[in-house]
């Protein structure tokens, strides 16, 4: 007796915490929206429980969105961990950057990690006496590794990262001409012995300029414009869209049209049948299809249906368009990818004290990704959110895998907002791809009463790392293959202007005068990213310089061999990324701000000189 | 000056600058640290002389400089202190409740002491209540906050800022301040989950980025030990850099060889105003710069650093009227609740398992 009282008091030693026992974090995310464009500002009016002597104008101020809520410089401590709501710990954008992934949010986002739940022991094993942060140890890393598993696939944080995203694909396009000269820069450099890398998506050319990059190769059966790492090559033509941006953006009840073009252009004379097929997974999206002299029209359109929950948005689809041509064997297929979502959404719906329903609004069968990240369900239900989240709640959600064998994989649920919430589930290691498993939600509440939804989720693989270097692997390739296209990278070449300032430029919120480009990594969604300014202050009064000593064709001509050398120059900058890790993105960023911007002026000066 | 002149108090209380405390202790009965200092635990280097005041290590700690010196940055030992002040009031409230009912359990968290002793629940969860219900709990925030103010001061010409943190807690009996306020390390916060501190020091670091801080406190009345004086206890801090060595350390005035401070009687503290609880003001305070935005970054670094605090509080910037804090979780909450849903996120997950 006396001796298991000795034991109980004896402290754990550091590598004997119980680790199963280490308790629980809750997470909490804000992303404000981009910062109003200049002139709007002063719309914004104060609101009406403005506090006693608040500045709530200070809100509106400093470089970024969450600039005056941060403590310190841009960027900083945007990630806090806080124990009895004291910030003990912090990190700063550049975990939202590299370790979440959201490029776009990270000057909009801040995190906040609550460990008040973990065990005392856990706590007491971070806690430094000079509360310089926590000790960098197990425990820390456990609860960065569950940070990530929440957030990284958050279907919130995705849409607003993909609307970011839009706002830059739908940039102009770079000049055809420039293009090609930066494909003529871009092989010059790899036949020098340079590495690169592929990314996903559309990129400048010789034929379009929307689809260099890319091998022509043979997948199953059909030719399609893949990376290279992808099936055996083939050969020309090829099919491919207009607009050509890596992502179709749809409206609800919004036709769109799209364009299908041959590759080369001459080859679609010898169309033989043409085919466009909707995904059978969105049965709301009509495809028509209209065969033109010299191309085909696609008309998309979403329909939504009476009773739409639009908790449904984004909606995701792929429609695969599919031609024969007169004497080749293999039809080609153009996979296009469609996002829908409104432009708006809806106003919060009035909630219950008896709430009557719940549903899953995430789309089914709902993809459980195998690997280390939460799978996000969205659900929905009518009851109010105290309900759910009250000290002593009324009500409880528990959710189980039904009519399997295995054991229950973890489950969790978001804190309800305005009646909406998510399932996160941990997948299990066991799991197999194509396992198709089905789960049952239940809010129970006050006497016994009871609401039930049911879904069924299929099992896939995570997708693959958003860039990776290269590796030279023994390929299979035919004598005709065109070895420079082949080695091309993809990517879009894009051009701004002041009325599309309010983007994010490097580590800024919005893009200057000063400013001379940009490049934005690819990722899983869309290829690198090259951007010019093209209102550059300098190159404008260069550009104003030119006009008047020169023809308007020769003027083009100097401008296009600006525009494609600054845009070699993001590339090449691009491909010094590839495969590290920056310390602190803001200040990696901010030097290669500086850097394109030297190049810039270096280029003009150069120009400028020789001009006279 | 004598101990019991009745301008010292009020002049404790208002001093803003190092001339002014200065100017307070010439006149008092102060031992040089040249006749009197600490060499060790147990060694001085003069003999203790009664009825005068003496330089005593913080913590009756020798050593205490590296236990002291411990803050990185100006903001988190003034977050340390507000949370000694949140704690204070917390404890004040436990105790009266123990008054009424000795038997009434403790409880389990800081959070939830605050929601059975002042009746709000997490700041930071304000902004999802309905709109009556809302505005209700914000009344008794609002009403909560004024216990617990931050003020910063400048002094143009001598170009220095001062730091006050006042609340009206608990406070502490003169006969305790030393085992307690301007104790180190030593904490019975432990085995008490409603209190915020673990190790019992982070608010001491504040001395070694001040020149001067004075310390004031008074022990309510309804929880006084019939023992205790109904006084208000005070002292002076200051950092101390023996010649010859390289081991400063910090001391406050003590009037007794135990380290008891000295005290004002309870008329000269009702006349002040002070009816209880905590005064500590930091002089010359450090924030390495000058200049007037230290005001405008005071109220984003502090909302900062209490993220989400356990209580509100009130912060005189430069002004007289006061910021209400609530950390940036309620900032942040408040500000999405305006924008809506559409336009901004706020998303949270409750207890999320760390295997």
């Amino acid at each position: 007796m006396a001796e298991a009282a000795i034991l109980e008091a004896e402290p754990f030693a550091f590598d004997e915490l119980p680790i199963a026992d280490l308790g629980t974090i809750s997470i909490r995310v804000f992303v404000l929206p981009p910062k109003p464009k200049k002139g709007r500002a002063k719309d914004i009016e104060l609101p009406l429980d403005l506090d006693e002597g608040e500045e709530f104008m200070l809100d509106e101020k400093g470089a970024t969105p969450v600039s005056s809520y941060l403590e310190a410089s841009r960027g900083k401590r945007s990630v806090v961990y806080l124990v009895n709501g004291q910030r003990q710990e912090f990190d700063d954008n550049t975990f939202i950057v590299q370790d979440l992934g959201f490029r776009y949010l990270r000057s909009r986002m801040i995190i906040m990690i609550d460990v008040d739940g973990l065990a005392q022991e856990a706590i007491g094993q971070m806690m430094q006496g000079s509360r310089q942060g926590f000790y960098r140890g197990a425990v820390r890393e456990l609860i960065t590794k569950r940070i990530i598993a929440t957030l990284k696939e958050d279907p919130d944080l995705l849409r607003l990262e993909q609307e970011a995203e839009e706002a830059v694909s739908e940039l102009s396009a770079g000049d055809e001409k420039v293009k090609q000269t930066l494909d003529q820069l871009i092989e010059s450099h790899h036949d020098k012995g340079h590495s690169f890398v592929e990314g996903v998506g559309g990129a400048g050319g010789d034929q379009n300029g929307d689809e260099l990059g890319f091998k022509k190769v043979n997948k199953g059966g059909v030719v399609t414009l893949l990376p290279p790492d992808t099936g055996h090559a083939a050969d020309y033509p090829a099919l491919t869209s207009q607009p050509a941006a890596s992502i179709i953006r749809l409206r609800p009840n919004q036709p769109r049209e799209i364009a299908i073009k041959s590759i080369p252009s001459g080859h679609w004379e010898a169309v033989s049948q043409f085919t466009a097929q909707s995904d059978p997974r969105v049965m709301e999206l009509n495809v028509k299809k209209e065969l033109l002299d010299g191309h085909a029209k696609l008309i998309l359109t979403f329909t939504e249906p009476d009773g739409f929950d639009t908790d449904e948005y984004p909606v995701h689809a792929v429609v695969k368009v599919t031609a024969r041509f007169n004497g080749i064997a293999e039809p080609r297929q153009l996979p296009l990818s469609v996002l829908i979502k409104p432009e708006a959404y809806k106003p919060d719906p009035q909630l219950l004290e008896d709430p009557v329903k719940i549903k899953v609004t995430s789309r089914e069968p709902v993809k459980i990704r195998r690997g280390d990240t939460d799978t996000h369900v969205r659900l929905r239900w009518d009851g109010k959110d105290r309900l759910l989240t009250d000290d002593a709640p009324k009500w409880k959600l528990s959710a189980k895998l039904v009519g399997h064998g295995g054991p229950q994989p973890d489950m969790n649920f978001s804190d309800p907002l305005a009646g909406r919430f998510s399932l996160l589930i941990s997948p299990r290691p066991e799991w197999q791809v194509g396992e198709r498993l089905k789960f049952e939600v239940n809010a129970s509440g006050p006497g016994g009463r009871e609401l039930i939804a049911i879904f069924e989720a299929d099992v896939i693989d995570p997708p693959p790392p958003p860039e990776k270097p290269e590796k030279n692997k023994p390929r299979l390739v035919d004598g005709e293959f065109r070895t420079g296209s082949m080695r091309r990278p993809p990517y879009e070449l894009k051009t701004i202007t002041r009325d599309e300032y309010d983007q994010p430029c490097w580590n800024a919120s919005e893009w200057t005068d000063e400013d001379a480009g940009a490049f934005i990594k690819p990722t899983e969604r869309a290829p690198l990213i090259l951007i010019i300014n093209q209102d550059m202050v300098a190159l404008r009064e260069f550009r104003q310089a030119l006009t008047k000593r020169n023809t308007e064709q020769d003027v083009q001509r100097k401008l296009n061999k600006y525009t494609s050398h600054i845009a070699f120059h993001l590339y090449q900058m691009y491909q010094e990324t590839i495969g590290k890790k920056d310390y602190d993105v803001d200040v990696a960023d901010a030097a290669r701000r500086a850097e394109v911007r030297r190049v810039a002026m270096t280029m003009i000066k150069l120009m400028d000189v020789a001009e006279k | 000056m004598a101990l019991n002149a009745p301008d010292l108090f009020p002049r404790l209380l208002s001093a803003r600058t190092t001339a002014q405390v200065e100017a307070i202790m010439i006149d008092l009965p102060i031992i040089s640290p040249k006749q009197y200092q600490w060499i060790s635990a147990d060694e001085r280097s003069g003999p203790w002389q009664p009825g005068k005041l003496h330089w005593v290590p913080v913590g009756r700690d020798r050593g205490n400089g590296g236990r002291i010196k411990l803050a990185g940055e100006p903001m988190n030992p003034l977050a340390e202190r507000l949370v000694n002040g949140m704690e204070s009031l917390i404890e004040l409230a436990r105790l009266r409740e123990l008054l009424k009912n000795s038997t009434a359990l403790m409880p389990a968290s800081p959070r939830e002491a605050v929601l059975r002793y002042f009746g709000f629940p997490k700041l930071d969860s304000l902004e999802r209540l309905d709109d009556d219900e809302r505005k209700q709990k914000r009344a008794l925030v609002d009403t909560v906050r004024k216990n617990l103010s931050i003020t910063l001061d400048f002094d143009k010409k001598s170009k220095q800022f001062a730091v006050s943190i006042r609340d009206h807690g608990m406070g502490q009996a003169p006969g305790n301040m030393h085992k307690t306020l301007l104790s180190l390390g030593r904490t019975d916060k432990a085995d008490k989950p409603y209190l915020i501190g673990v190790f019992g020091q982070g608010g001491s670091s504040a001395f070694s980025i001040a020149k001067y801080s004075v310390v004031v406190s008074r022990r309510a009345a309804d929880i006084r030990k019939p023992e205790e004086s109904g006084g208000a206890g005070w002292t002076i801090v200051r950092e101390i850099q023996p010649k010859g060595r390289r081991d400063p350390y910090f001391a406050y005035l003590a009037a007794t060889e135990e380290g008891g401070v000295p005290h004002v009687e309870a008329t000269h503290a009702d006349k002040a105003g002070f009816m209880h609880g905590a005064h500590f003001c930091h002089i010359a305070y450090d924030f390495g710069s000058s200049d007037s935005a230290i005001s405008r970054s005071m109220y984003q670094s502090l909302n900062h650093v209490l993220f989400n605090p356990v209580m509100p509080y009130e912060l005189f910037a430069l002004k007289d009227t006061p910021e209400p804090m609530l950390g940036t979780a309620h900032r942040l909450a408040r500000r999405v609740r305006m924008l809506g849903r559409g336009v901004a996120l706020d998303k949270s997950f409750a207890a999320r398992p760390v295997i």
